[in-house]
């Protein structure tokens, strides 16, 4: 069924003259799960599936889709992507180019060991019961929360270039936040990572091999601790990021500056331009010498990322694409169109939420690669500074140049040993100037690549999953506690 | 589908007729079917052509049943038998744990509600030519002046329904459409948003005007040092702002939990006595839907009145703990955060935009921020950036553009420096709020390289 709807969607693009069309059929599972202070708040699962269409017709771009996965259904959405491309006309500057991209015929399927959605809610209960009672042990937690979520996407694609790819993947993810409230502040403390948790590709191996239950009482002591914590001090420091801060930096500051369609301007009105513009690629000091980043979708090379598969949403395969190489801006996340204006090919970046959202440039895994020191080090070799852990804020401004982070948590270093602890971290800085302070990276042994679940862009808004591999590192004078002075 | 369940989302009776038979099909003691189904249409244009021209329906079935006092939940868009029995299963076998208890114990009886018309055929019925022509119109006026066009038109239908087991019938559809355009000139930019649910009355021309004056007039921005500035906060930037108290504390969960800046504070000053809020469904520049998604019928709620803490927003089972009644907030089953107000109305003063600038010795005029975010929830305390026209205002007249800068700034301390409130007010999504002149609003740092 699904397969002649592709089949009569690309017929009518073809009779209609359309330069290219494809289709993508996908049917979306997801299993959501919050515990909260010992009560079930919500165990949900929600399918959705249908299809879309997107044609190139006379230079420019149409989109339609349908939940009804009919034969009627599939020729009149075809028929209205096609109306839609000629409407397009109407304020058509250039026609659309597509960079050339390989034809395939392949299926793909994120490598797992166990299936999640089989797994019996009492299972899934168990464990986030135990998390949360553990959270709940340690006097002055207020709110204990667990989370697990879970996603499993099966999705046919085809094109008028002969392209068919099936592809199924599966996310997976748990976390648990301690809140404590007194004498009106608040102090949270999340593991692995705040926004609910950690989530990479993968079954329900991700979730067991979290270590929630291990690491539930320390978290909740340090919320509760927080309260008696001097605040974070303002001024210039060197400062140390864990890894799951330092990977939201890396999508803030790396992977959505990186993104080819907000340089070339098309996201202006939304998210956003960008300060790597095209002309300084290849020249741009964007980091210090050690500063390596890629976008990494690759299975051999970024296993468990969020942003790793087969082939992105227009048939491009999997790439490792480097986008700062020893310091240096070199290249872009891209699609075939986005390519084609800059005379490469695509990056394979172009993913789409949903099989009613037409695909766009998002990051993949976007990830800094492995130094050679380590968190210990990084602290030993610091006179004075800060380490900051598990973000609590960030903000970042429309070029991505200046951003502001905060932390839940952070500690003084003084003399290379690990001093007081500190609340309300924050720190500030300008994206270039940051990365160019980068002198320590910690090495393979710490590097994790972390999940986001939650990464928004485009009108409409599409909520996309990326991936970013990073491990502690440090950098040099840093503006910190910014927000609260004054 | 062979045995797909058929109806038209924007027919009252083939609609309800469906969620009938969803009930009707139920094991469950009591069940609750919801459908939310959206047709929307957005053609986005940047860099003064027509880039992204889309087009989706959709209809998503939420089906909530109490079997043996706990509640269960599941939700799919295949509407064939048996992807409804599964979905219904699905929300079984979360009721049979018995973890999450239904409070109160029964779905809602029949209830009566306030028609609210916000529908409108014209807006339904835009077509992918209209929106290219709104889109053409201000690509050709930038052209003219040598400016760069960027936006988006878009246009709606959605429908919210309801039917449950214990005899409760609601429907509702609504339509909206927006246009929003970003206009450069050498660099600088120019904004607008605006919205309508009849597309006729959608004032794209005059805003994409403005929008583009904007950006002629900040060309050669000037840096001025971050430190403390009386601001003039236009409506979107207000709007921001009670994006924040809405999710931090106009909810009764925040409040039952300990988190909300209302705990303690209610009868007592919390902002300056100019600002009243209210969550007001049937405001008549609103966009509102006359029930919650348990079916209980809005009511206005009064949050801050005269700058007193007042009250904040119930769905049944926080009022029921709460020992209240439900003020008709509740969102969907699964979702997590509880009641929140979503028709937020601030009240107009008694100004205009020119008597705010002219009051200003020095300061600045903001159209917008950007990339608002909770620093300290506890404080109000949020951070974000100008952009898209920031001026400065030296002796009652605008004088230039500014650098963007960021901000910090506790929410409820800048309601209480509101010097003047204009007359008039503006929807922003779904909120209305007046624009507001505010002393000593702290800017941190700039934004750029520097």
């Amino acid at each position: 069924m699904t397969e002649s709807i592709a089949d009569i969607a690309l017929n009518v693009a073809r009779l209609a003259h359309a330069e290219y069309a494809d289709v993508r059929v996908i049917e979306m599972q997801k299993e959501s799960i919050v515990v909260k202070n010992g009560k079930l708040e919500s165990a949900q699962r929600s399918n959705s599936t249908g299809f879309g269409v997107r044609v190139l017709i006379d230079g420019s771009w149409g989109f339609s889709s349908s939940r009804e996965k009919s034969s009627r259904e599939a020729e009149s959405v075809a028929r209205e992507a096609v109306a839609i491309g000629r409407a397009s006309r109407l304020a058509q500057r250039k026609k659309v180019r597509l960079a050339p991209s390989v034809v395939v015929q392949d299926r793909w399927v994120t490598p797992f060991l166990k299936d999640p959605f089989p797994v019996s809610l009492d299972e899934k209960l168990l464990l986030l019961d135990g998390a949360v009672s553990r959270l709940r042990s340690v006097p002055g937690v207020n709110i204990a929360e667990g989370f697990m979520n879970f996603w499993k996407r099966e999705q046919q694609f085809k094109s008028t270039e002969g392209s068919e790819i099936e592809q199924s993947t599966v996310f997976s993810g748990a976390g648990m936040s301690a809140t404590s409230i007194k004498n009106g502040e608040i102090q949270t403390r999340s593991y692995p990572n705040s926004a609910r948790g950690q989530y990479q590709a993968g079954g329900y191996e991700v979730v067991r091999s979290m270590g929630l239950l291990e690491n539930a009482e320390r978290i909740a002591s340090e919320a509760v601790a927080l309260h008696s914590a001097r605040q974070c001090p303002a001024g210039e420091m060197d400062l140390i990021l864990d890894g799951s801060q330092l990977a939201l930096q890396i999508h803030e500051s790396c992977g959505h500056p990186a993104e080819l369609d907000r340089a070339l301007g098309s996201e202006i009105n939304f998210a956003g331009t960008s300060f790597l513009t095209p002309e300084k690629r290849g020249n741009f000091r964007y980091g210090s010498e050690i500063v390596n980043l890629v976008a990494d979708a690759t299975q051999h090379s970024s296993p468990g990322g969020l942003g790793t598969f087969g082939y992105d949403d227009e048939g491009a395969p999997a790439q490792c694409v480097a986008l700062v190489r020893d310091g240096i801006f070199v290249g872009y996340l891209s699609s075939r169109e986005t390519a084609s204006e800059i005379g490469c090919r695509s990056s394979g970046a172009m993913r789409a939420s949903s099989w009613n959202r037409i695909p766009l440039v998002r990051m993949t895994n976007v990830s800094l690669l492995p130094g050679n020191s380590s968190l210990e080090e990084m602290i030993a070799s610091t006179d004075s500074g800060i380490l900051m852990c598990t973000n609590r804020s960030w903000s970042i401004d429309d070029r991505r140049l200046h951003f502001q982070f905060g932390t839940e948590i952070g500690w003084l270093i003084k003399n290379g040993k690990r001093a007081e602890m500190v609340k309300n971290p924050t720190y500030s800085g300008v994206t270039s100037r940051f990365w160019g302070g980068c002198d320590a990276i910690g090495g393979q042994k710490e590097w994790v690549i972390w999940g986001t679940p939650n990464c928004g862009k485009g009108q409409p808004e599409q909520i996309m999953h990326t991936g970013h591999g990073a491990s502690p590192s440090r950098f040099r004078r840093v503006s910190v506690g910014v927000a609260y002075g004054g | 589908m062979a045995d797909e369940l058929r109806f038209d989302p924007a027919d009252e009776r083939s609609t309800l007729e469906f969620l009938e038979k969803v009930v009707a099909m139920s094991p469950a003691s009591q069940t609750e079917a919801v459908l939310e189904a959206e047709k929307s249409s957005l053609t986005r244009f940047a860099n003064s052509h027509i880039h992204q021209n889309v087009s989706q329906s959709d209809c998503q079935l939420l089906v909530r049943v109490i079997e043996k006092g706990s509640i269960g939940s599941a939700s799919t868009n295949s509407f064939d038998s048996d992807s409804l029995r599964k979905t219904l299963e699905c929300a079984m076998a979360v009721a049979r744990t018995g973890r999450i208890p239904a409070e109160p114990p029964d779905l809602p009886g029949r209830q009566e509600y306030v028609g609210i018309r916000n529908r409108c055929r014209a807006t339904a019925d835009f077509s992918p030519s209209d929106r290219a022509m709104v889109a053409k119109q201000l690509i050709d006026e930038c052209s003219e002046k040598g400016a760069e066009a960027a936006g988006a038109v878009s246009n709606c239908e959605n429908v919210l329904a309801i039917v449950n087991s214990n005899g409760l019938r609601a429907y509702h559809v609504l339509t909206d459409s927006n246009f929003t355009a970003t206009v450069s000139a050498e660099k600088i930019t120019g904004w607008c948003d605006c919205y309508a649910v009849d597309v006729s009355k959608l004032d794209a021309g005059q805003m994409g005007r403005n929008a583009l004056e904007r950006a002629l007039a900040g060309r050669n921005p000037k840096k001025i040092p971050p430190g403390r500035y009386t601001v003039i906060l236009e409506e979107p930037a207000i709007k921001d702002f009670m994006d924040f108290l809405m999710w931090l504390g106009f909810g009764a969960q925040a409040v039952e939990e300990g988190r909300s800046f209302m705990c303690d504070k209610l009868g007592k000053k919390i902002t300056g006595e100019n600002i009243t809020v209210v969550d007001d469904a049937y405001h008549p520049a609103g966009i509102g839907i006359p029930f919650d998604y348990e079916g209980t019928p809005k009511r206005r709620v009064s949050l801050i009145e005269n700058g007193i803490a007042n009250g904040v927003v119930y769905d049944r089972s926080h009022a029921a703990r709460a020992g209240k009644s439900s003020t008709g907030h509740a969102l969907p089953a699964g979702f997590t955060e509880g009641p929140l107000p979503l028709n937020i109305v601030v009240s107009p003063g008694q100004s205009t935009s020119d008597e705010m600038i002219q009051s200003i010795k020095r300061g600045l005029l903001v159209t917008r921020f950007w990339y608002c975010r909770v620093v300290d929830p506890a404080k109000t305390l949020i951070t974000g950036q100008t952009r898209d026209g920031t001026f400065l205002i030296e002796n009652g007249e605008i004088v230039s553009g500014v650098r963007d800068m960021r901000f910090n700034e506790n929410i409820l301390e800048v309601l209480s420096r509101a010097e003047m409130i204009s007359q008039t007010v503006r929807r922003i999504g779904s909120t209305i709020t007046p624009a507001m002149k505010i002393a000593d609003f702290r800017f941190t740092e700039h934004v750029g390289e520097g």
